[in-house]
């Protein structure tokens, strides 16, 4: 690889006011590409919202801030504007996110699917009349048109594309998400009581990541069930709801509500025998699940977006549809059936290995090296 | 200097983790209790005594952990706040800690922290950690949740890492500094504790009355008139509004294998 | 209790055989479950003349109207039945009958070629499915995912079950062949890609490959297209071999292969012949699209590609090269494919069936 410099777009891989690192998969997802595409000897430099303000997230690795103001139908052309003509010392460009390579698209360039993110019934809401949906589909046509390959991380996108824009999908290429399977088998568990079932729920708590059924299951089976703990393991979007939360665990015995860096969520899921997984929508090949199953719990997922890619019902886990009575039962029969949970558990952590970081950075070296040439 | 530094296994090495404060005529408050919190997750105290006479010093003194304590002929505090911010991390400063903790004599953490911050400074790759703080009123039960006084909506930075040789200011002014340099307000790198700090500056109603006063002093002489949140400390009680305080319930995951405190 | 399976064909058009395809093996084995569960079942199909047969002690009925118009074929099979599944969503204009069940076997318009008109039409006709009869069941989570990003609120209409595979007919042999035999064991259907594996294997053979052996298992729907590609494969006569076999046979069929090959462009679910196939144990090769992503976890029980020809030649090459993972990801696939039985598939149909149908 001869190296060269390479620009990526993204929204706001930090707070554009520069003062808060938002952590979350996309981000994990940004920092291994960053290291990736540095061990192949690449400049990496990262571009985003903001005002002014430079940060350095790796060694060299430089985010740069780009004005814009408007996002009209879902993207944003001030910010591809203003990133095509500060970026044009580079070579090669990546789109971390599909709909900012609208309304154009460098040559030598890659974007990246995170997974379907308009599949709840609110996102008819933010594009009002169907002549918006129309022209808000016309976009992100465009914008999927423009790169040289679309890296995504599940089949879920691209089957939307096959059925949306039959012939765009042969510039796809599915990629699915990365677990760190070494750093998941050293990491310590956290301690357990003996004779404890511990439920992870390990998702912020929001709607369409499925909180509301999820604290449903948990109300009706903490009663049913004194041996099993609850946990619910990330922030809420709004102050209110994380408030409501530590309310609502102080009344209910055996559930625990807390956050934690992403690392530490780790050893949780280490010491947990079921993790769950209910998302309602806006889901791709889910980090926490991958994670969820390195460390070896049997995973109830829902059929949402990329879950499906890492999930076969019954063997590596349990695909439900996200309801509270779907919840419930799958739980249940996990509580019950400990023979099956640790059959799923020890499925889940053989199949992780099919998606150890090594394997997705040699699947992203091919992209790389057929697109940056 | 031998103060600064701390004896492990026989090896001398740099505190992990000190605390700091400023400390002003708080032997009949909080200051025992919040000395003896400390002790269960800090390496050190560093501590200005701001012309205390009722005995803090002797307080001071007897702290197993105390590591330095500078102490102000006269109070300084009340005149200009952020000397005696700059003051306290120049002293903190020279013990070269690897993370510094900065609460007031009448703050105190939940009981996770003794666990979960030694934790979280071991191995995050921030260097901020920003808490929500909750002022209990009038007693030890409840805290005010009304306009400002809401605790739910924001962090502050109250845990550092520290890097030695940097510049770090404050800003001048005579209240409301801030615990922490202006450098770390606008750092990217932090972390949001779910760990709630409890303040019991208020907790007794005894204390309202000086203490607004003082802020409502210092507010005409800045401002020229007394802020809204001022006012508000004299509020009816019609307009304060409260909450309970709902003990936590979380993991105390750092415990491996040996826990017990679950249910 | 009667019920009604609606299909375009479960006989030829003319009544006199049965039509060789997944979609008629999934109507025997739901009639099959159908009557276990206490059911009477008919079949209404369509049909070049009007007819009725009995096969297997069930009447299929033929509706002749259908060469004219498949409308009006279901306006009247809606007035001669009373409660009705059908087995696939239709594509012509129809009322749905309230309360039924509707299969979908995946998405069926993301042929690379499809226009945008029809694009719309097949989503129409999907919306339309899912508002009228309440219930559809999709053997994959492609469709559903489809679905939900059309139609968010809609999406809880749809149960998914996946497709199965009778383990007692499809199970491992621990024979390895020499030479190595690459299979394509599907119809001869251009959305089913069999002129990407002819390519493949063109190429394979090119590059000195000279112990492979392939074959190519087709249907018999249509005789003058297996013909025609027998002719254009003239060249690898030596090494390629097309051949139909009843379906009885194709467990063996699959035994005799070791990498097994669904090169699918598009109209995907969750393959029966790919269950079948991960369940004799073969390492598979498939394209990424529709639910075959759904059962293959890319290079744990098997290799998935994108619907390219360089893509899928390195990944067959691969696996001809690498024993070891061949085995390896055969041996998974079977074990993965148990996840697939039959009996899971019955347990969860004779839900669906009982909640929409009521008891017998």
């Amino acid at each position: 690889m001869t190296g060269g410099r390479v620009a990526i777009l993204t929204t706001n891989h930090f707070h554009p006011a520069g003062d808060r690192v938002i952590y979350g998969g996309a981000e994990k997802y940004g920092v291994e590409l960053s290291r990736l595409l540095l061990s192949l000897g690449f400049e990496v430099s990262w571009w985003q919202i903001g005002d002014g303000w430079q940060k350095e997230i790796l060694p060299g690795v430089i985010v740069r801030t780009l004005p814009a103001a408007e996002a009209p139908f879902h993207t944003i052309p001030q910010l591809n504007q203003a990133f095509h003509e500060r970026a044009v010392d580079h070579d090669y460009f990546i789109y971390f996110v599909t709909f900012l390579a609208y309304p154009q698209a460098m040559e030598a360039s890659i974007s990246i699917s995170h997974g379907v993110y308009w599949d709840y019934p609110g996102f008819d809401a933010t594009l009002n009349t169907e002549a918006d949906r129309a022209e808000w589909r016309r976009r992100l046509g465009i914008a999927l048109s423009g790169p040289i390959r679309v890296v995504s991380v599940d089949t879920a996108t691209i089957n939307w594309v096959a059925a949306t824009f039959p012939g765009l999908v042969s510039r796809f290429e599915y990629i699915p998400n990365f677990v760190d399977v070494a750093a998941v088998d050293a990491t310590e568990p956290a301690g357990k009581a003996p004779g404890r079932i511990r439920v992870v729920y390990p998702r912020r708590l929001t709607t369409v990541r499925g909180i509301n059924e999820m604290v449903r299951a948990a109300e009706v089976l903490s009663g049913r069930y004194p041996e099993v703990e609850f946990h619910f393991i990330g922030r809420g979007h709004q102050d209110e709801v994380e408030k409501d939360m530590m309310a609502w665990v102080s009344r209910h015995p055996g559930t625990y509500y807390y956050w934690l860096p992403p690392e530490d969520v780790l050893r949780v899921l280490k010491s947990a025998d079921i993790a769950v997984i209910p998302s309602k929508a806006a889901e791709g090949t889910s980090l926490a699940c991958l994670e969820a199953m390195a460390a070896g719990c049997a995973v109830i997922a829902s059929w949402v977006g990329g879950l499906g890619n890492l999930i076969i019902d019954g063997y590596n886990g349990l695909i439900i549809k996200p309801t509270v009575h779907d919840l419930l039962a799958s739980l249940e029969r996990l509580i019950r059936d400990e023979e099956l949970r640790v059959f799923l558990g020890r499925n889940a952590r053989e199949t992780a290995k099919a998606f150890d970081l090594p394997v997705w950075e040699q699947r992203w070296r091919k992209v790389i090296q057929s697109v940056f040439v | 200097m031998p103060t600064a530094f701390m004896s492990c296994g026989g090896i001398k090495m740099h505190p992990r983790l000190i605390a700091m404060m400023t400390v002003g005529n708080e032997r009949n408050r909080y200051l025992g209790e919040v000395l003896e919190h400390l002790r269960g997750f800090v390496d050190g105290i560093v501590a200005i005594d701001d012309g205390s006479t009722d005995g803090t010093a002797h307080v001071l003194a007897h702290c197993p952990r105390m590591l330095d304590v500078v102490r102000n002929p006269e109070p300084v505090m009340p005149l200009n706040e952020g000397l005696v911010r700059t003051q306290l991390w120049t002293l903190a400063a020279t013990v070269k800690p690897a993370w510094l903790v900065a609460v007031d004599a009448d703050e105190m953490f939940e009981d996770a922290v003794a666990t979960e911050l030694p934790w979280l400074i071991s191995h995050g790759d921030f260097e901020v950690i920003s808490f929500r703080i909750f002022d209990f009123w009038q007693n030890r039960t409840h805290y005010r949740v009304d306009g400002a006084w809401n605790p739910w909506p924001r962090f502050s930075p109250v845990a550092v890492r520290y890097h030695e040789g940097r510049d770090y200011h404050f800003p001048a002014l005579e209240i409301h500094c801030g615990r922490v340099p202006l450098e770390y307000r606008r750092s990217p790198f932090v972390y949001y504790a779910d760990i709630r700090l409890k303040h019991f500056g208020w907790a007794n109603p005894a204390d309202h009355l000086w203490k607004y006063s003082f802020y409502r002093e210092k507010d005409i002489k800045i401002y020229g008139a007394p802020t809204p949140h001022t006012e508000s400390i004299m509020a009816p009680a019609v307009s304060v509004r409260l909450e309970p305080w709902v003990p936590d319930r979380r993991l105390p995951f750092q415990c491996s294998g040996k826990e017990e405190t679950l249910l | 209790m009667r019920i009604s399976i609606l299909m375009p064909n479960l006989l030829l058009p003319n009544g006199e055989s049965p039509v060789i395809g997944g979609l008629e093996r999934y109507a025997w084995q739901l009639i099959s479950l159908m009557r276990e569960l206490g059911y009477e079942v008919d079949v209404h199909q369509f049909a070049g003349t009007d007819w009725h047969r009995q096969i297997s002690g069930i009447d299929v009925y033929g509706y002749g109207m259908a060469s004219w118009s498949e409308t009006a074929a279901l306006e009247a099979m809606h007035q001669n039945t009373g409660a009705v599944l059908y087995l696939s969503i239709m594509q012509a204009p129809l009322r749905y009958k309230p309360r039924s069940v509707i299969v979908s076997h995946g998405v069926w318009w993301d042929d690379p070629a499809s226009s945008g008109d029809y694009v719309q039409r097949s989503l129409e006709v999907c919306r339309q499915a899912l508002t009228e009869a309440g219930h559809v069941v999709s053997c994959d989570y492609s469709f559903l995912n489809v679905v939900r990003s059309f139609y968010p609120a809609l999406a809880d209409r749809v149960t998914v079950i996946p497709n199965f595979v009778d383990l007692a007919q499809f199970y491992p042999s621990h024979a390895q062949g020499n030479p190595l035999r690459v299979l394509y064991p599907r119809r001869l259907e251009r959305c089913r890609g069999a002129d990407m594996f002819v390519q493949m294997a063109r190429t394979l053979v090119q590059r000195g490959y000279d112990h492979l052996n392939f074959e190519m298992a087709v249907d018999r729907n249509h005789p003058d297209r297996n013909e025609a590609l027998v002719e254009v494969t003239r060249d690898l006569e030596a090494v390629l071999a097309v051949r139909t076999y009843p379906f009885e046979a194709m467990g063996d069929v699959y035994r005799s292969a070791q990498i097994v090959v669904f090169p699918s462009l598009c109209s995907e679910g969750t393959s029966l012949a790919c269950l079948e196939a991960m369940a004799c144990g073969c390492a598979v090769v498939a394209t990424d699209v529709g639910g075959l992503t759904n059962i293959i976890i890319n290079g744990y029980n098997g290799i998935l590609v994108p619907p390219r020809l360089h893509e899928l030649t390195r990944a067959v090459e691969y696996l001809v090269c690498h024993p070891h993972d061949r085995a390896l990801l055969g041996e998974r696939a079977q074990a993965t494919a148990r996840a697939f039985d039959v009996q899971a598939w019955k347990r969860r149909w004779s839900e669906v069936i009982l909640t929409v149908y009521g008891s017998v």
